[in-house]
């Protein structure tokens, strides 16, 4: 099963990284998006629909709390698994991003196997995460 | 001297950050030269929380851009400064935010955006230093705690 994928963060470096740790899942992706805060997110999501969100959480514009209420609030975008992908480990941050709708949290530094165990149980056919 | 204290969180996350996002090894760390040349990439930032201070990383020019290279799966003739700035402040980033994690459990920190800092570093000025053995170079790291906000 083929996946598009959107990738949310304000650094293009981490973007391109990801990018190439997606190629190494084993996953079958037939298109990667990428924007640089929530709100550039939010367009693309308006005209392109994707399997999966990865996000970071700090980033200018719309940072990943206000991208997830956004997403939350909408009844097309609510459908769409979102993995919050960030350097901040702490509980709390953890707690609040998965209140907000996220179904997962991977935390930099990363390697290629866990991003992709993250990404599979949330894809369909899956494994169904946290949430 | 207390940065002994500092030595292997500072290796070890540094060690974490490099295997897993550049896919390079660690051999062991050395203590850090006295000062850094003028062609070195260095990058800080600034931390708060339960403690507070800078956290900073620097590599000679060549070496910075073999890490930048590797963390981008690019060419490194094609990595140039501004890419490899880039790529360090990501590294700074999560360097800084393991090493917290090792130091103080599950505590929330702030980490302000890492710059390029093109001012002198005298690494043997901090609180702790470590310089990381790559199998192309070497790598710094260094901590100052209890510096004033910016």
């Amino acid at each position: 099963m083929a996946f598009r994928v959107l990738i949310v963060d304000d650094s293009p470096a981490m973007r391109k990284f990801i990018r190439r740790v997606l190629d190494l899942t084993g996953l079958e992706i037939t298109e990667t998006l990428d924007a640089g805060n929530g709100q550039e997110a939010l367009d693309l999501l308006g005209k392109n629909w994707v399997d999966i969100v990865l996000t970071d959480i700090n980033m200018p514009v719309m940072n990943g709390e206000q991208f997830l209420q956004r997403m939350a609030a909408d009844p097309l975008f609510v459908l769409i698994p979102v993995l919050v992908v960030s350097t901040d480990r702490s509980e709390a941050r953890l707690a609040r991003m998965l209140s907000l709708g996220a179904k997962d949290y991977v935390t930099k530094p990363f390697c290629p196997e866990t991003l992709g165990d993250a990404m599979q149980k949330l894809l369909p056919g899956g494994h169904h995460g946290i949430n | 001297m207390e940065s002994t204290k500092y030595d292997a969180s500072l290796e070890g996350a540094a060690s974490e950050v490099l295997e897993s996002m550049c896919f390079m090894t660690v051999a062991g760390s050395l203590d850090a030269p006295v000062s850094v040349e003028d062609d070195w990439v260095r990058v800080k930032l600034h931390f708060d929380g339960q403690h507070s201070g800078d956290f900073g990383v620097c590599a000679p020019y060549l070496t910075a851009r073999t890490i930048a290279g590797n963390f981008l799966a690019d060419d490194e003739a094609d990595t140039d400064i501004s890419r490899i700035c880039e790529v360090f402040g990501e590294l700074t980033n999560m360097i800084c935010g393991t090493f917290l994690i090792h130091l103080g459990g599950d505590i929330p920190y702030d980490l302000s955006p890492p710059k390029c800092d093109s001012t002198a570093v005298q690494l043997q000025s901090h609180t702790a230093s470590r310089n990381l053995q790559l199998d192309d170079g070497s790598l710094c790291v260094w901590l100052d705690l209890g510096a004033p906000d910016e």
